[in-house]
């Protein structure tokens, strides 16, 4: 008995380090961590006139998910002019086990950064004029649907 | 003998003289929210840009993500290199010289590190998406220090 009962624990025990062998490298291949996030993309362009009837902290939010969004973005222009949410494969990136690993340390990097940014932004913010804050808004919109309608020179 | 004398204390004089004006741009830096080097010295057109190798448009391109990305917080209240709070119009206050010092520690790690991986990955990418990239940055630049000189008006420039 015992030696039947060891016998199936050896089974189950390799049977279960199999499949986690098989697990590991689908794994590394698809990482659900990509460069730039999904939600780096507004969902309301504004006008001059909506805009200057907010305050200067409805204004001053508007203008930080803007800095969000462009710090995103910008830097990965030159791989794709759609870069949120794109995988490595969609970026022309080989999905090495190396490529995702330096992807997943950058991504942290940005979200430390980003964070950072936030919290300096609302510290400098309230000293920009409400005007600067509102052509900055509407400027980096702009830039925002020039990236988001360009077809990155195809 | 002498002679010898002379002329390798005056190199070694010109040696430090050089290496302290380098420090002195390194220290500096710590006082400005935008680097003082953060500029473009030369605009490109479409044209220009085809002629060059991928190489050389890595650079530039690699060189127009960092100078954006110094620019682009602090566009409001409309910092430029070399900027001071003072020269801002941000009072020098304790919590706001740490601000300034942490910015500087934090933007320095992020943007070094992205700089290393963008070597790696850009690449990866085709001459035309390069150059597309060129392109926006150095037009939304461009209007970023015309706003900065007081002009409110958007204009394409390519």
């Amino acid at each position: 008995m015992k030696k039947f009962l060891l016998a199936v624990a050896v089974v189950f025990v390799s049977g279960g380090a199999m499949a986690q062998q098989e697990g590991e490298p689908a794994k590394a291949d698809v990482s659900d961590v990509t460069y730039v996030s999904k939600t780096a993309t507004i969902s309301k362009y504004h006008t001059q006139v909506e805009l200057e009837s907010l305050g200067k902290l409805e204004l001053t939010e508007l203008y930080m998910e803007r800095v969000v969004v462009l710090s995103e973005l910008t830097p990965y222009l030159a791989l794709s002019f759609h870069p949120a949410g794109a995988s490595l494969a969609d970026l022309g990136i080989p999905s090495s086990k190396s490529n995702t690993a330096h992807m997943e340390t950058e991504v942290k990097n940005k979200e430390a950064y980003i964070e950072h940014i936030r919290e300096t932004l609302h510290d400098i913010t309230p000293y920009a004029d409400k005007e600067n804050i509102i052509w900055c808004i509407l400027f980096l919109e702009e830039t925002i649907h020039k990236i988001e309608k360009s077809n990155g020179g195809h | 003998m002498r002679i010898i004398l002379v002329v390798y204390m005056v190199v070694m004089s010109l040696c430090t003289f050089a290496q302290s004006n380098n420090n002195k741009e390194i220290v500096d830096d710590h006082n400005y929210l935008v680097g003082h080097n953060m500029s473009i010295p030369k605009y490109h057109h479409r044209v220009e840009l085809e002629d060059l190798k991928k190489s050389s448009l890595t650079n530039i391109y690699i060189r127009r993500v960092r100078i954006y990305n110094e620019l682009l917080p602090f566009l409001c209240v409309k910092a430029g290199p070399m900027n001071t709070l003072v020269s801002l119009h941000i009072p020098e206050s304790k919590q706001n010289l740490k601000i300034l010092a942490k910015h500087y520690k934090a933007k320095t790690k992020r943007l070094d590190a992205l700089e290393d991986d963008l070597r790696k990955i850009v690449n990866f990418s085709d001459r035309e998406t390069i150059i597309e990239g060129i392109i926006v940055l150095e037009a939304a630049i461009w209007q970023f220090q015309k706003f900065r000189e007081g002009d409110m008006h958007h204009k394409e420039t390519h």
